[in-house]
Order: structure tokens, then C-alpha cells, then sequence
């Protein structure tokens, strides 16, 4: 794997495990509407890390080679 | 010679004289009804591996109905509202099929099993190659499990109720039997019955929709799969295990479905030659079996008859009906925004009947122009409702268990 493609592995696992930082350690400091939002900003979050990982799998030329 | 009673030497006929008429009817229909599916499966019009036990369950169960005692009817197969362990205990050496319904039914492992097994038949690269377009899709075709919530507890179900029956419209049986278990444990035995009857209709009904919806010379786009990029598995096992950790962190409560399915997933890539024949083999088979035979013995006249059955069958009918309509205006938004070059008919593959709803994708495109080829996008977009309609499932059970 390519340092290029690695960084995608590690920034999106970070992303998604702070997504679940949020929902689980942020939000329930929180109540009511402020809360809802907060859980889904970490939900989306995680969300976003899954798919940032992806974009590691993704072949150039170079790495076909 | 001794007098001999004819009722009581055959009970099951007995009970049924001895039955209130709406009991006695709906014992009457359902036996006809078992017998239906089993003809149904037979003849390959309904999905066989699940029909024929079903159905055999079904009729059976309703025509072995007999005296347990002198003032109490009921059969020797399984008693699901049982909850007293020490009753559970002895019914346990009573009822022969209660030991798979306590053990693996009513606490989900059998639906995990079955999830296992779709782990092990998908291919997570065709999610990765095209990880936008698929999730986009799958989001879409969640449009029956999120609007039929609303329209459910405005029929009089309850919160949970309606998150259970919604959950229909995800077409994924061992997903809807998980919620219910969970949410709605007096009313999954119709619940489940109702979405794995619907279930084996997608096959039959969804290319009306495709053909309704969608005009044959859009049906026929051929797509370029020569830019799909090829993942490694050493990729694809990374990301299932990064997945399943980031979602059961999530959702702990659907983590046992999220772990079986990536689970299975990741025993595919592994190439793990001996798992994967037994997880492909003896799990899955033997999960759907249990599974048909055992939700065909639960439709006994007595646990099924409830007034709110109508209300699900409308529901799970519609809940599949709008799932289908979002995920082919999830391929009409795809084919407008890749100018014409994406064919809409995907979308439907992102219900997440497993492989059915790709397989009815591939289908309809192939009738409309024999040299188009949509099934690695469809099943992209089929894994994808899988891991959506998880997410859903542990939404629903986290925000209102």
C-alpha cells in the first residue's frame, strides 16, 4: 500500500472513531434538541470516516504498476 | 366391546368442533393456506427454501391441535409466549421444537446465522469501487423503512410496532425477525410472516415496478463497467473489520448483526476454504430451514389471530412498494447526475433482498438490451442496503427499546 492511500486508511478511521467519540462521550453532556444534533453530527461523522477510507482503495495507474 | 369416543381418538378434529367459529375457520384457512405455499414452492413461485418448510409448518401445526388437558387445547410443537423459566424448562421436554425456538429464534441467533451467510456471499469490493454511488442508492431505498414509520402509528400501532413493520421495506427477513424480537415480541410471529411473504414476492413483483417506473430505452443503458477499480482483498478484509468496529461501537445493540455479516464477509476474503463451505452449507441452509419451519409453526390459529394482522399486511405492502419507488428515484438521480450514463434501474438492487433485488436489476436491463451489464453496480448497491438497513435497525432499537 502506498503512502498516498495509507493517509485515506488513517484519516478515515480517525474520523470514524471520532464520530463515535461525539455520540458516545460528547453528546450525552448535552439534552434535548442540542443533544439530537450533536449525535447526529457524530453519526455523520462516522459515516463520512467509513467513506473517506474508501477513497484509499481506489487504484492510480502508479499503483498498478 | 367398549364404546369408542371418534372425536377423541382423532383430537385434531375434535378441537376443531370444539373451537369457537372464528378459531375453527382461521384454523381451516391457514391449514389451506400452508398447503398453498407448499405448492407455491414446489412450483418455484415463491422462493421454495423458505415456502416448503413454511408451509408444511403451517398446516401442520393448525391441524395438530389437541387436548393438553381437560379444559385446554394446544399443540406439542412450540409455545412462544412462554417466559417463566421454569415453565420453559419443562416445556422444553414437551414441545420438540421448542428447544431451536428458545435457543436460537426468539434471542436472533438464527437470524445472525442467516446474516452470516449473506456476509459470505457478498463481495464488499463492488460496494468499495463505487462506495458513493452504492450508499446513495441504499439511502434511497430506505425511503419505505423511514415513511412507513410515520403512516404505521398513524394507523394505531405503537412506536415500536411501527418501527417493526417498517422495517419490512428493507426486504431483509433476518433484519425485520432481529427489530421485532426486540421491539414488538407480541406481534413478531405476523410481523416476520408478513415480511417473509412479501419477501418472496420482490422477485415477482419488482420488475412491474422497474417497467411502470422506468421506460425501456433508459432500462437498456449499457454501463461502462471498465472504470470499476479492482480492490484487493487484503483491502476489503481492513475495511469490514474497521466497518463492523466503528458501527458496533455505534449500535451495540445490532451488533450481532453487523458482526455476523462482516464476519461472513471477512471469512470470504480470507479465502478460509473450510468456513466458508460451512457457513455457505450448513449455517445458511440449515438457518433457512429452521427459520421457514419455525415461523410456519408459529402461525397457529391462536398466537396469529390479531387484530392488528390487517393493518400489517397493508403496512409491510406498502413500506416494500415505497422502498422500491425511493431506490429507482436514487437511479434516476444517478443517471441525471452522471448525464445520462448511469442506468436508473440500479436503483431498485439497493433494497437489500440479497441477491434478488440485483438479480431482478440484471434481469430487467438484460430483457431491454441484450448487451447491457449492470450487476456489479446492482450488487454494490444491494451490500450497501445491507449495512443501511443494520444502521436503521440499531437506529430504531437504540432510540426506542
Amino acid at each position: 500500500m502506498t503512502r498516498g492511500r495509507l493517509k485515506f486508511w488513517i484519516g478515515g478511521t480517525l474520523v470514524a472513531l471520532s464520530g463515535v467519540a461525539v455520540v458516545k462521550g460528547l453528546a450525552p453532556f448535552f439534552s434535548g434538541y442540542v443533544q439530537i444534533a450533536v449525535m447526529l453530527a457524530g453519526y455523520t461523522l462516522a459515516i463520512l470516516g467509513l467513506f473517506i477510507i474508501t477513497l484509499g482503495t481506489r487504484r492510480t495507474g502508479a499503483d498498478e504498476s | 366391546m367398549p364404546d369408542i369416543n371418534v372425536l377423541q381418538l382423532f383430537q385434531g378434529i375434535a378441537t376443531l368442533a370444539a373451537s369457537e367459529p372464528t378459531i375453527a375457520i382461521s384454523r381451516i384457512v391457514l391449514i389451506l393456506l400452508g398447503i398453498l405455499l407448499v405448492y407455491c414452492g414446489v412450483k418455484q413461485i415463491l422462493e421454495p427454501l423458505l415456502m416448503i418448510p413454511m408451509g408444511v409448518g403451517m398446516a401442520s401445526v393448525n391441524a395438530a391441535v389437541l387436548y393438553l388437558s381437560a379444559n385446554s387445547m394446544g399443540t406439542i410443537f412450540i409455545d412462544p409466549l412462554i417466559t417463566d423459566p421454569a415453565k420453559l424448562i419443562d416445556i422444553m421436554q414437551i414441545n420438540f421444537l421448542q428447544p431451536i425456538y428458545t435457543l436460537t429464534f426468539s434471542n436472533g441467533l438464527i437470524a445472525c446465522f442467516v446474516f452470516m451467510g449473506v456476509g459470505v456471499l457478498c463481495d464488499i469490493g463492488y460496494v468499495l469501487a463505487a462506495p458513493y454511488t452504492s450508499m446513495f442508492i441504499a439511502i434511497m431505498a430506505e425511503f419505505g423503512t423511514i415513511a412507513t414509520f410515520p403512516i404505521a402509528i398513524a394507523m394505531g400501532l405503537t412506536a415500536k410496532e411501527a418501527a417493526s413493520i417498517a422495517m419490512v421495506g428493507c426486504a431483509d427477513g433476518p433484519m425485520v425477525l432481529f427489530t421485532s424480537l426486540i421491539l414488538a415480541r407480541d406481534l413478531f410471529v405476523p410481523i416476520s410472516v408478513v415480511a417473509y411473504l412479501y419477501l418472496s414476492l420482490t422477485y415477482g413483483g419488482y420488475p412491474f415496478l422497474i417497467r411502470y417506473l422506468i421506460p425501456k430505452k433508459l432500462r437498456g443503458i449499457k454501463m461502462d463497467l471498465k472504470k470499476i477499480p479492482r480492490v484487493k482483498p487484503g483491502e476489503k478484509i481492513a475495511f469490514s473489520v474497521i466497518t463492523c468496529t466503528v458501527l458496533s461501537l455505534l449500535f451495540p445493540v445490532a451488533a450481532p448483526l453487523f458482526m455476523s455479516f462482516f464476519l461472513g464477509v471477512i471469512i470470504r476474503d480470507a479465502n478460509i476454504a473450510p468456513f466458508r463451505s460451512f457457513i455457505e452449507g450448513p449455517i445458511l441452509y440449515g438457518s433457512t430451514f429452521f427459520l421457514g419451519l419455525i415461523l410456519g409453526v408459529l402461525c397457529e390459529a391462536n398466537t396469529i389471530l390479531n387484530p392488528k394482522v390487517f393493518i400489517l399486511l397493508i403496512l409491510g405492502m406498502t413500506s416494500l412498494l415505497l422502498s422500491g419507488i425511493g431506490g429507482i428515484i436514487g437511479g434516476y438521480i444517478m443517471y441525471f447526475i452522471s448525464k445520462g450514463e448511469f442506468n436508473p434501474v440500479v436503483g431498485i438492487a439497493g433494497v437489500s433482498c440479497v441477491p434478488t433485488t440485483a438479480k431482478v436489476a440484471q434481469k430487467e436491463v438484460h430483457a431491454a438490451n441484450l448487451k447491457a451489464q449492470v450487476l456489479p453496480y446492482a450488487i454494490g448497491a444491494n451490500i450497501s442496503g445491507v449495512i443501511t438497513s443494520a444502521i436503521i435497525a440499531g437506529v430504531y432499537i437504540t432510540l426506542l427499546r
